[in-house]
């Protein structure tokens, strides 16, 4: 080989490796942003489904690190029974973020719990609207959600809980 | 000398087609994403529409259709009693109607 391949060569697999390397560092960021998306997202259905934010539950109340969301429980056909309550627990603790479901006692819907690990911030906030902010490393999400506290979704549309 | 740069060369061929299938799987998810947000930006926007439909004109049955944003999306709204009323939005995605159903009080 003469000194001019070996310099083309050498050029190419440098380049190579540096697009290569630029990929995997955008790869990276895009997973951490398809991850915040998807707690977001889960956040969302979850807040359509609800109809109230709660203070206190019986056995728990709300702190900085902490939300409760209630929705009216269904039954086995999925009809809502309006006077009983579906608990959502949402905590935040030690870079997880749980949304834990707490059912009534004659709600067809499970005990069930979403976990997301690796969470670097959440914020959760009741200011009329409700502001969510997020952060995975270095990606951060905020958004403003609002609550129509007398529209029921139907729980069939959504596959959450 | 000629193995070793051979092994190393296949070897950066097969990270590239790795890459470029990690690309298109990106891409697609991107996609799948945009999508959704879209959708649910759409259905956000007829529950807004047939609210203000049903307060405007308190018919017992409405159904329409409309082009809001260049996409197809529509609302029925049905009286179920002087307390209720079921609201259906929806909007077409290609052959499939993606629709979301509500029940709200007066």
């Amino acid at each position: 080989m003469n000194k001019r391949k070996i310099v083309f060569l050498f050029t190419i697999i440098f380049i190579s490796v540096v697009l290569q390397y630029i990929f995997f560092v955008f790869t990276l960021k895009t997973i951490d942003l398809f991850r915040i998306i998807n707690i977001k997202d889960t956040f969302n259905k979850i807040l359509l489904l609800s109809t109230n934010i709660e203070s206190e539950i019986p056995g728990l109340k709300t702190d900085d690190n902490s939300f409760i969301l209630s929705m009216p429980s269904v039954d086995i056909n999925k009809a809502f029974i309006i006077n009983n309550k579906d608990y959502i627990i949402i905590n935040f603790n030690k870079l997880n973020l749980s949304f834990n479901l707490i059912p009534s006692e004659i709600s067809a819907r499970k005990n069930k719990s979403i976990k997301f690990i690796n969470v670097k911030s959440a914020d959760i906030k009741d200011c009329g609207f409700i502001t969510f902010s997020c952060s995975i490393n270095n990606e951060i999400i905020e958004s403003i959600f609002y609550m129509n506290k007398n529209i029921y979704l139907f729980p069939d549309n959504f596959k959450v809980f | 000398m000629k193995k070793i740069f051979f092994i190393f060369l296949i070897l950066l061929i097969s990270n590239n087609i790795f890459v470029f299938l990690c690309g298109i799987f990106m891409q697609t998810k991107y996609y799948e994403h945009f999508n959704k947000m879209q959708g649910a930006y759409l259905l956000d926007s007829a529950l807004v529409l047939a609210i203000h439909d049903f307060e405007d004109n308190n018919q017992p049955e409405i159904n329409k259709e409309i082009i809001f944003n260049k996409k197809k999306i529509g609302y029925s709204i049905n009286k179920i009693d002087d307390e209720k009323i079921y609201i259906k939005v929806y909007y077409k995605q290609k052959d499939k109607i993606i629709y979301r159903e509500y029940l709200k009080n007066i």
